[in-house]
């Protein structure tokens, strides 16, 4: 069945002006100005929920006049994508003077290029919407909202002039493209209550859909109609359509995943230090796509090599290092065609300062991410039969500490606990502190998800040996401890659907009296 | 001042099995985020309400699912003198010590009277009440 897959986000840049995350201020106005003016969040402009930005400029006595060209603004860092020579953007504007008008314009610059130039002659307190093409070009450029002196200002005691500012966008253009559309076929973008936006017929197997007057991010879906006018496809809602987004419309490859270690350290400590992370693509038929270039990226760490070509076997491997310790989610993506949709997975692998080494003379030790935690207050662990829960107290802030890092509890050399940190507490006050919580292994089980699994007159221990090496181990996180033999001895026809491992692997257990468990040691059983 | 990070409830992709449309059909609808797929691979949370029988309320409802479980649930627990804040308000957070600078929804505040007086806030990174809810809506409206 063909899908529908953005193969281009039209994103650049949206901000809400709810943070100021990544925005600078940058203000050149007289001494005494400058004291009493600034730019901040504010929720006092109506319906701008929660704030948006306010540059607001105001005059002191005796602070001198204002040259035109000074200003008050933020400025932050927008990349532009390769290729692309202009943007669609859009900002949401309003000002207000007490008690007169001061020669300030509300301005927007992307680069070298003014997008806003609101002047006092708008109208004041309502918001005001600019939505236009700037011209531009690829690479890191600054965006500047604030206020320009157009003339100069002169000097009146405490008058004051707000400009405020919300729903920034910064976008490829001001149309979505669906493409790879048979003669005759026609795309629709319809809004949450299935009202129709905006529709267009292809030509020359593209549709054009202009959204140049929404305001993004659009939230929709889209539908695709053949050329008798037939619906052949409807996507998911989506709260994120953007002008500038392009999809392509046809039948999916598919991509998995597989590591050979899920904990590695760091270079320079001990074994292992590196993991290869194996890709393998296969065709619409379920056959190995031979050929075809994967991109590989990871948010920690270094790759080598960054892409690679499938082989005979539709597989491609890459290695994965990392100087520091950290999670690193490797992606593999490969970036279709003009007939097949991108397609891309990830895999975890965890890195490690180095291996454990627990001190055997010791009542407990407590390891996080392969790095000794010295000052432990409390460590306790509790069991029932669906968990066990973990929990530390570290007299101080450790800032290299951070949720899903690994953490140990040892007792006398022995381990007694392995699990992720799932909830971490900083404190500080009345003393700095820190309280750390994770569950074992078992957590991975729950989060993968199983869409089908059908077994035909399997025993229980068989399955279990196969949901195991199907969908658990290529990601090496859990790895297969012991079966009781028991479940042996039982067979079952089982079909299921949208499970998640542990309950299905809960439910074939339950039918030989068993339960499912994760050892200190990763290893899963079923007994 | 306590600020804790939870991710137990993360997730990056969400399947929400609804209940059967006016013909009979089930509806399941799947939603992920690529963002932070980039940022935790992809963690599927199975979710089964029964109560959605249109294929789009099924599938705002995991929307609005998935908006709270893709980023882990941050809650700021804090003492605070003045009775100015209410379940709902918002409020902004800026602490370089605790590395935060972003906005708060309160989700609780607490009162103790005896052996001094003491007002606790509890603070949350997630929509938790109907006005929150409903000024999404607004704003949602007042953008188009």
């Amino acid at each position: 069945m063909p899908t529908l897959v953005r193969q281009v986000e039209g994103k650049i840049y949206d901000s809400r002006f709810d943070d100021l995350n990544g925005w600078v201020e940058e203000e050149d106005l007289p001494t005494l100005w400058a004291q009493a003016s600034y730019t901040a969040l504010t929720d006092g402009a109506y319906y701008s929920s929660p704030y948006s930005l306010l540059a607001l400029t105001k005059s002191p006595a005796n602070a001198g006049n204002v040259s035109a060209g000074q200003y008050l603004r933020r400025k932050r860092t927008v990349t532009i994508p390769a290729g692309v020579t202009s943007v669609r953007m859009r900002v949401r504007h309003r000002w207000h003077a007490a008690p007169s008008t001061m020669g300030f314009a509300r301005r927007v610059r992307l680069g070298d290029s003014l997008f806003l130039d609101g002047y006092v002659s708008d109208a004041q307190d309502v918001w005001l919407w600019k939505n236009d093409v700037v011209n531009t070009s690829a690479g890191d450029k600054d965006l500047r909202v604030g206020v320009e002196a157009y003339t100069t200002v002169y000097e009146l005691q405490n008058n004051t002039q707000y400009h405020w500012f919300d729903d920034i966008v910064v976008c490829r253009s001001g149309s979505i493209k669906v493409t790879n559309l048979a003669t005759g076929y026609k795309a629709k973008l319809l809004d949450a209550s299935d009202a129709l936006i905006v529709e267009a017929t292809e030509s020359g197997g593209t549709a054009t859909l202009d959204v140049s007057t929404n305001s993004y991010p659009i939230t929709g879906r889209f539908k695709i109609y053949d050329g008798g006018n037939n619906l052949v496809h409807t996507s998911e809602l989506s709260t994120d359509i953007y002008g500038g987004d392009e999809y392509l419309y046809g039948e999916s490859y598919s991509i998995a995943v597989e590591t050979d270690n899920y904990i590695i350290n760091r270079q320079g400590a001990s074994s292992p230090t590196s993991a290869t992370v194996t890709f393998t693509l296969k065709d619409e038929a379920g056959s190995p796509a031979v050929g075809k270039a994967i991109n590989f990226t990871t948010s920690h760490g270094t790759l080598n090599p960054t892409s690679g070509v499938t082989g005979d076997d539709g597989k491609v491997s890459t290695t994965l290092t990392a100087t520091t310790m950290g999670v690193a989610v490797v992606k593999g993506e490969w970036p279709g065609t003009d007939l097949y949709p991108r397609i891309y997975v990830t895999i975890e692998v965890s890195l490690h300062r180095d291996a454990d080494s627990p001190d055997s003379d010791k009542e407990y030790d407590v390891w996080i991410q392969g790095r000794k935690i010295w000052d432990c207050t409390a460590t306790r662990i509790s069991s029932n039969p669906a968990e066990d829960v973990a929990e530390l107290e570290i007299p101080y802030i450790d800032v290299d500490v951070k949720g899903l890092y690994d953490f140990a509890i040892y007792r006398y050399g022995t381990e007694l606990f392995f699990g992720r940190i799932e909830v971490l507490t900083k404190r500080i006050a009345p003393t700095p502190a820190m309280k750390l919580q994770g569950r074992t292994m078992v957590q991975a089980l729950m989060r993968t998800h199983i869409e089908s699994a059908s077994f035909t007159n399997a025993t229980l221990k068989s399955i279990i040996e196969q949901i195991h090496s199907q969908f658990l181990a290529p990601f090496k996180q859990v790895l297969l401890g012991t079966i009781s033999q028991h479940l042996e001895n039982i067979s079952v026809t089982l079909s299921e659907t949208d499970q998640t491992a542990y309950d299905l692997l809960s439910k074939v257990a339950a039918l030989g009296a068993a339960t499912v468990s994760v050892d200190a040691d990763r290893k899963m059983h079923v007994r | 001042m306590e600020y804790t990070t939870d991710y137990r409830d993360l997730a990056t992709v969400l399947k929400l099995r609804g209940g059967q449309d006016a013909s009979g059909a089930d509806i399941v609808v799947t939603v992920s985020n690529e963002d932070a797929i980039k940022t935790y691979g992809k963690r599927m949370k199975p979710v089964a309400e029964s109560q959605w029988t249109s294929l789009v309320l099924c599938q705002l409802r995991a929307l609005q699912l998935l908006a709270n479980y893709s980023k882990p649930a941050i809650s700021i627990t804090l003492d605070a003198k003045a009775e100015v804040l209410h379940v709902g308000d918002s409020v902004q957070v800026i602490s370089n010590s605790m590395e935060v600078d972003s906005t708060f929804t309160v989700q609780s505040v607490t009162y103790e009277y005896g052996g001094g007086y003491r007002m606790t806030v509890e603070l949350t990174n997630r929509a938790v009440t109907l006005s929150d809810i409903l000024a999404a809506i607004e704003r949602h409206l007042e953008r188009r």
